[in-house]
């Protein structure tokens, strides 16, 4: 599985996805060199993997430190920063270094997640109004339900040859979340954003640089944030939609089986 | 009238652990378990119970469903479907509860506690009606991490001292089930997978976390118990950090810690044990080309 955000679309026969690509000159160079299990932990896309790990742990803590001192948050943003900004290096490190492997992949994925779970809970815990606490909440549900049936309904697609693709991308925006890099990137990163400027925006002591930071929280990440969760939901939906016909497929062939 | 809505949730917290036998979802045992055949391959009905469970509706190798098969209903229509929405439907009403309505359990435990009772009951369903399908399953998976996700998010705020011990638990919740479903869909997928993964119950070296592991899935009353446990010893939690001084508190303290303490200790260990196996074993699986 390729460990860029771009792994998160279901394979493509027409374009085979850059791990395809890649796994087959892994077999190739496989006649030239053997690596045995031990080494796929080892990889440098991996060790981005663990550092953006402990990253995210370490900024946690801070983070709930920051909670009741209120002293540590520009230390626990840079913590998070850095573990996104890891996020995008450890797929190109993987390609670059012919390191794609599916651990590197679901450790990618997990903890994209992990980040993002642990975000939007401290978001929970700075704002007061209990239906904004709720809507971090819902977010977090859409976030880790639109990716883990995004994640089975591929992995089932990619069992089957006969798999209708067609319908799965009947979305524009999710047409367009895989096809322009440069929406798909703004999606991603500036949604992230926007939690990370409303944690920010929290601690900030006023000054005119607060306006400018509201101005691009408002104006620029929250569309940004929006969009990519509507994307979230197409996916939810589209994905839940596979693997109901997945279900159907295997219910009409075991009925034909027993005529 | 809160010790009557903290009964009431007790009791209703304790179906699951009488009334399910047999894990709670066919999905989640098929994904979790080795023993059981692919979803690609074999029908769906001759995968659904474990060969010990005691309340078997169906022998494993013909077939018999109560009802005959559902046909041409859509898969989201499916009753166990529905009550798998229900569910996420009552957890949310109990997480709205619990933010703003914070002086009393009452409603929280209601809702609550419905969303685990259906948890036990479409599982049920789904066998009985002959309607188990791949979107119920995964249905089930998402939505018991969820449960347990906002519990634990929810305790992060009552206890705030140890709310990376929440976090920690959060996350090694949802990694361990995401890798381990990951790790067996590529199993299942791939008839030829190296010897590693060949089997929980076959593995040459037994260590005693595999021991543990083993016993969770070959024994239903303990896998029941320790996935029910963690829901109410965060549930349990919750109530005492948040409401004091309620008929039966020390009943319910001692039920928490007592009852439900040990059963969330083991769940964190197979969780461990899984995400271990699913790490070691993930790049062995050979890769589709």
């Amino acid at each position: 599985m390729p460990t860029t955000r771009r792994s998160k679309s279901p394979a493509k026969k027409a374009n085979p996805s850059p791990a395809r690509k890649v796994t087959k000159s892994t077999t190739e160079g496989a006649k030239k060199e053997t690596r045995t299990t031990g080494d796929v932990f080892l990889y440098v896309p991996q060790l981005v993997g663990y550092s953006r790990v402990i990253s995210t742990l370490l900024s946690m803590y801070y983070m709930t430190l920051s909670l009741t001192t209120g002293s540590h948050y520009i230390l626990a943003i840079n913590l998070y920063l850095f573990s996104f900004i890891g996020d995008l290096f450890d797929g190109m490190a993987a390609r670059k270094f012919n390191q794609s492997s599916k651990f590197g992949g679901v450790l990618d994925m997990v903890t994209d997640r992990c980040t993002t779970a642990g975000m939007l809970v401290v978001l929970t815990w700075i704002f007061n109004e209990p239906s904004t606490k709720l809507l971090f909440l819902f977010l977090f549900f859409l976030d880790i339900s639109s990716h883990w049936m995004q994640m089975t309904s591929s992995l089932m697609l990619g069992s089957h040859h006969k798999s209708k693709e067609g319908n799965s991308k009947k979305f524009i925006l999710v047409r367009l979340f895989y096809e322009s890099y440069p929406f798909f990137g703004y999606c991603c990163v500036g949604a992230e954003l926007t939690y990370v400027l409303l944690y920010v925006l929290n601690y900030m002591p006023s000054s005119p640089l607060t306006s400018y930071v509201e101005i691009a929280l408002w104006y620029v990440c929250v569309p940004a944030c929006v969009l990519k969760n509507f994307v979230n939901v197409a996916q939810l939906g589209s994905a839940s939609w596979v693997i109901a016909e997945e279900d159907v497929r295997a219910f009409n062939e075991e009925q034909k089986k027993k005529l | 009238m809160r010790s009557m809505f903290l009964a009431l949730f007790l009791l209703a917290s304790s179906f699951p652990t009488i009334s399910s036998l047999s894990p709670p979802s066919p999905f989640l045992y098929n994904v979790l378990s080795q023993s059981t055949p692919s979803y690609n391959d074999e029908p769906l009905t001759s995968t659904t119970t474990p060969p010990s469970s005691s309340n078997i509706i169906q022998p494993p190798q013909i077939p018999q469903p109560a009802v005959p098969p559902t046909k041409q209903l859509p898969t989201w229509a499916y009753v166990p479907n529905l009550i798998g929405y229900a569910r996420l439907l009552f957890l949310s009403l109990s997480l709205h509860y619990a933010y703003s309505s914070p002086s009393k359990p009452g409603k929280f435990s209601i809702f609550y506690a419905t969303s685990a009772l259906l948890d036990a009951l479409d599982g049920k369903a789904a066998r009985y009606l002959n309607q188990v399908s791949n979107l119920g399953g995964l249905l089930d998976m998402v939505t018991d991490r969820l449960t347990t996700s906002s519990m634990l998010i929810i305790l992060t705020q009552v206890y705030k001292k140890y709310a990376v011990l929440w976090l920690g638990l959060m996350g090694l919740d949802i990694s361990s089930h995401w890798m381990f479903q990951y790790y067996n869909a590529l199993r299942k997928t791939h008839h030829k997978s190296s010897s590693k993964g060949a089997g929980r119950t076959g593995e040459v070296k037994m260590n005693p976390l595999k021991v543990v592991v083993d016993y969770y899935y070959r024994s239903p009353i303990f896998f029941a118990y320790c996935c029910l446990a963690p829901e109410l010893f965060y549930g349990g939690l919750y109530i005492l950090g948040e409401f004091d001084g309620f008929k039966g508190r020390e009943v319910l303290r001692k039920f928490v810690w007592w009852g439900c303490f040990a059963g969330t200790v083991v769940k964190q260990v197979t969780n461990l044990a899984q995400l271990g196996e699913a790490i070691m074993g993930v790049d062995e699986v050979e890769p589709v080309v």
